[in-house]
């Protein structure tokens, strides 16, 4: 089949998912392995006072106990991601006596079978002396601590909101969430002459294989990060976990290999979590909808032990052409473990707040929400001044719109309803995402059997890498799909982005577009020197197709026959790809494990992919129950290389973001300081039967500046406007502007 | 269940699965998805929860759909297990269910598929397929947090369709 750019190919990994074949990192098997279970803290803060082992170590099979008393000699210093390093948090457990959030790592047992590691866990017997702890930003006596620098000023917002005759200005919440993948965090550690294997689900095998070389104090070449399948990651397998650290550390002392799969349960506390935020969106307009002024003052929760803030004012600064802005960020310290990236970090929550107040806007100016939303489009970045490397927002809306039926809507509150009654709402917003780029590497070689093997450290995280990549060096080289292989996940491979911050496919895509070039060249050389099938002919002249080199006269050879006049009858090339902007150096410390990032705003442009998305809702009068009967988003992210996978993930965005709006918090045991649901009984992810109907549209467009092969982001852009779209489709139906996640049957009782 | 029971005298226990008999000694303790994984390296069925709330270790006993996280192996004796990769025809040819997903994209990590392919094989046995409403319904036992959803009811509606033809 023919798999250039720009073909729904069926996804490269299907069939091995299909017939479980798939190997995740839980599935591989190690002779001798020991199995491991976690002991968690059970106060929110303070001391560890005793530690009593003797049970624990009384049950048959344990091999191993490992308390805070055991471990602080033993590991090298590694950093938080947000300082330089590659860790989720500044803080790593079992290196003191201090316990800083329920949940926390306190023990880790090892035996023989996973039924005594779990038992003797259980009976490991701690005692702490307690104090009070603060799980929420709600909890009294929470201080906000401002963040200075990332302030935007543009104008005078103040005095142009004063001035300006229809203002609207409110709070908007939403909750701590929790990113839930299907896929446990799991790691099997194993030793063989001081070199280190570890098998665990990574977004950034490179930036594992760097950080544990540091903790162990070995090199980086002796260490081994597998990690070929990912069962959902969404941000919570970007950094280097703790748990990975102590069961490598067992590993060592034992000798023999460790296994870990962490519970559903103590996946809430052992990794990060998206924050929970309050965003103040205030506008002033004109009163034929000209926006003249925007504030957005960002709260957002951290850890005791951490600073992290996800504010999005940097990206809702840029949606809309206001002469007027101001925004300013803080954070609220909480007893908690470290949040972190999940996916669209900044963008969802902010853009729930920000994306329902032009809807408020809209409805205090009498005007249609899409009409507002295009009346105030921005020619240029208003924050910078400078060009979009492209933004075909108004492309989207109007796509959108047309396949969501929105000239069907009156405008109404309630005026739409079923026969029986039920209430209909229909609502829009925008979604927006950044598209920086990071520095890759790739390798793609032609054998004699006429198979191209394209390898990279990146990672396929569901979203479709394995074929997009292998798609693009087929697209130069002209080789049809099945001839295709693709290697990711694997720290010896060449060095991949970390799969985050929706970078892969421009990034490594663009290594590998880099790698099938050279490697282009080189078959050229070869066809049309003395002794290949082409002597003699202009290489400019040859064309690759179907998996051959035709000339201009129609003659055409296969790569099966120019590989046989090369010398060693196969040929390869490498390529390091990094950003237009970037400089050398910066790009050789990414490349080992370091990283860097450029753009989404570069000296020269600012560069996003941008959507419009749609949702209907329906109430039920009397029970005011919501449901999402249907959603469509219309997004243009540049060049998009396989519409199947791309629209399979735009899709899931869009399902995350119904979540989000409806389901998703996870709540807080404010006495215990704690995170009280923590499993998936508690903790609503939506399910199959709370899905209607959902489209993905992709808005063609064409991004030169980009990247090499004109890629913007995909991965998260879904989620990003799909809260507020669900938010105002309820406002639509019922009159009632809810302005917190997730929205709830109690929120509509009036 | 009490701290004090030991575990050192191990259980003999013979489980059928994909029609093969596999004779395992195993902690009393042991649940059915751990002896498959753990004990048999049959690691096509996932685990997700261990709680019985997410339907990744759906597998098939005596042609039902049930949780292998919930079932201990002891309990399991004697009935015919079979997991996702017993599905497909002793030649390899995929299960019609199977082809579905990869035709309809109905999956994204993949993580979840195993469970989501068990499951709606037994959907479409039950006949719990007759709008995608019921489809969407009898289906919400395996979460997918990829959201693939859309595409699984379009897979499971293929296939039922194809077997009503």
């Amino acid at each position: 089949m023919d798999g250039s750019i720009g073909t729904p190919i069926p996804r490269r990994d299907a069939m091995a998912k299909a017939t479980g074949a798939a190997q995740y990192a839980a599935d591989f098997g190690h002779t001798g392995t020991a199995y491991a279970a976690l002991k968690l803290s059970s106060v929110a803060r303070g001391r560890i006072t005793r530690v009593d082992t003797a049970a624990a170590e009384a049950v048959p099979g344990v091999q191993l106990v490992l308390t805070h008393r055991d471990m602080n000699q033993d590991l090298g210093a590694e950093t938080f991601i947000m300082k330089g390093g590659h860790m989720q948090s500044s803080f790593m457990p079992l290196t003191s006596d201090e316990v800083h959030y329920s949940g926390q790592i306190v023990g880790l047992v090892v035996a023989d079978t996973t039924e005594a590691a779990e038992q003797a866990a259980r009976v490991l017997n701690l005692e702490y002396a307690a104090q009070h702890g603060f799980a929420s930003i709600d909890d009294p006596g929470r201080t906000k601590n401002t963040v200075e620098k990332p302030e935007i000023t543009v104008g005078d917002a103040d005095a142009a909101m004063a001035k300006a005759p229809v203002r609207v200005d409110q709070e908007y919440s939403t909750p701590a969430q929790h990113h839930n993948p299907m896929e446990l965090y799991a790691t099997t550690a194993s030793w063989n002459d001081g070199k280190l294997t570890v098998h665990s689900p990574s977004q950034w095998v490179m930036g594992q294989r760097a950080a544990l070389a540091t903790i162990f104090g070995i090199a980086a070449e002796e260490v081994h990060v597998v990690s070929p399948y990912i069962g959902g990651a969404f941000g919570c397998k970007a950094t280097l976990l703790p748990h990975t650290v102590l069961v490598a550390a067992a590993a060592r002392r034992l000798g023999r290999p460790v296994k870990l799969v962490v519970p559903r349960d103590a996946m809430f506390t052992v990794g990060s979590f998206r924050p929970a935020t309050r965003n103040r969106i205030a506008f002033g307009a004109e009163r034929d909808g000209t926006m003249v002024a925007m504030v957005h003052e960002a709260v957002g929760q951290t850890a005791e032990v951490d600073h992290i803030a996800f504010p999005g004012t940097n990206v809702t600064s840029r949606m809309y052409d206001i002469a007027n802005i101001k925004t300013s960020e803080s954070t609220i310290a909480t007893d908690v473990n470290t949040p972190g990236f999940q996916r669209a970090p900044a963008e969802a929550s902010s853009f729930f707040a920000f994306e329902s107040a032009v809807d408020e806007l809209a409805v205090a100016l009498g005007m249609d929400p899409i009409e507002l939303r295009i009346k105030n489009e921005p020619k240029v970045d208003p924050v910078k001044g400078l060009p979009w490397s492209s933004r075909s927002l108004v492309q989207c809306y109007r796509r959108g719109a047309e396949l969501f039926g929105w000239d069907k809507r009156t405008p109404g509150v309630g005026s739409m309803q079923t026969d029986d009654g039920v209430l209909i709402g229909y609502g829009c917003a925008t979604a927006t995402y950044p598209s920086a780029m990071v520095p890759a590497a790739a390798h793609v070689a032609l054998s004699a059997d006429g198979l191209l093997r394209v390898r990279t450290s990146a990672h396929d995280v569901g979203t479709g890498a394995y074929t997009v990549l292998g798609q693009v060096a087929a697209d130069v080289l002209g080789i049809a799909d099945e001839h295709v292989r693709v290697e990711l996940g694997d720290s010896d491979l060449p060095s991949g982005p970390m799969s985050g911050g929706s970078v892969t496919t421009g990034s490594a895509g663009s290594a590998v577009h880099m790698a099938a070039m050279a490697l282009r060249e080189k078959l050229l050389l070869v066809a049309t020197a003395a002794k290949g099938p082409f002597a003699g002919r202009d290489p400019a002249t040859l064309q690759f197709a179907s998996g051959h080199v035709v000339g201009a006269d129609g003659t055409a050879h296969s790569l099966a026959d120019i590989l046989k006049a090369s010398p060693a009858g196969s040929l390869d090339a490498s390529a390091e790809w990094k950003p237009d902007l970037m400089d050398a150096e910066k790009m050789q410390a990414s490349l080992l494990g370091g990283f860097a990032l450029e753009g989404p705003v570069t000296k020269t442009h600012a560069i996003y992919s941008f959507g419009a998305q749609f949702a209907e809702v329906r109430v039920d009068p009397l029970l005011r129950t919501i449901r999402v009967s249907r959603m469509v988003g219309a997004f243009a992210c540049g060049r998009i290389i396989n519409p199947r996978t791309a629209r399979s993930n735009l899709a899931g965005g869009m399902v995350w973001g119904a979540s989000f709006a409806l389901l998703e918090q996870s709540q807080v045991d404010h006495p215990r300081a704690r995170f009280a649901n923590q499993d998936l009984a508690g903790y609503h992810i939506s399910s199959c039967a709370d899905i209607g109907e959902v489209t993905a549209e992709i808005v063609d467009e064409t991004d030169t500046v980009v990247n090499a092969i004109g890629a913007k982001a995909v991965g998260e852009i879904g989620i990003v406007g799909m809260p507020a779209a669900i938010a105002n489709a309820v406002y639509h139906a019922t009159g009632i502007r809810v302005r917190k996640t997730p929205i709830l049957i109690e929120d509509l009782l009036g | 269940m009490p701290d004090t029971l030991p575990p050192e005298t191990p259980l003999l226990v013979t489980l059928r699965v994909n029609e093969h008999d596999h004779p395992l000694a195993l902690d009393p303790r042991t649940t059915l998805l751990d002896a498959l994984r753990e004990h048999l390296g049959l690691t096509g069925t996932k685990v997700g929860c261990n709680h019985g709330t997410c339907g990744a270790c759906t597998v098939h006993i005596d042609g039902r759909r049930q949780l292998a996280c919930l079932v201990l192996a002891a309990a399991a004796q004697g009935r015919d297990i079979r997991t996702i990769e017993g599905l497909s025809d002793a030649d390899g040819a995929l299960h019609p269910m199977q082809a579905a997903f990869v035709a309809h994209d109905a999956l994204q990590c993949g993580y979840c598929t195993p469970g989501q392919i068990m499951s709606a094989v037994a959907c479409v046995t039950e006949g719990h397929t007759r709008t995608d409403a019921e489809i969407r319904e009898y289906m919400s036992g395996n979460l997918c947090r990829c959201g693939a959803y859309p595409n699984i009811v379009a897979a499971v509606r293929d296939v039922a369709q194809q077997k009503a033809a």
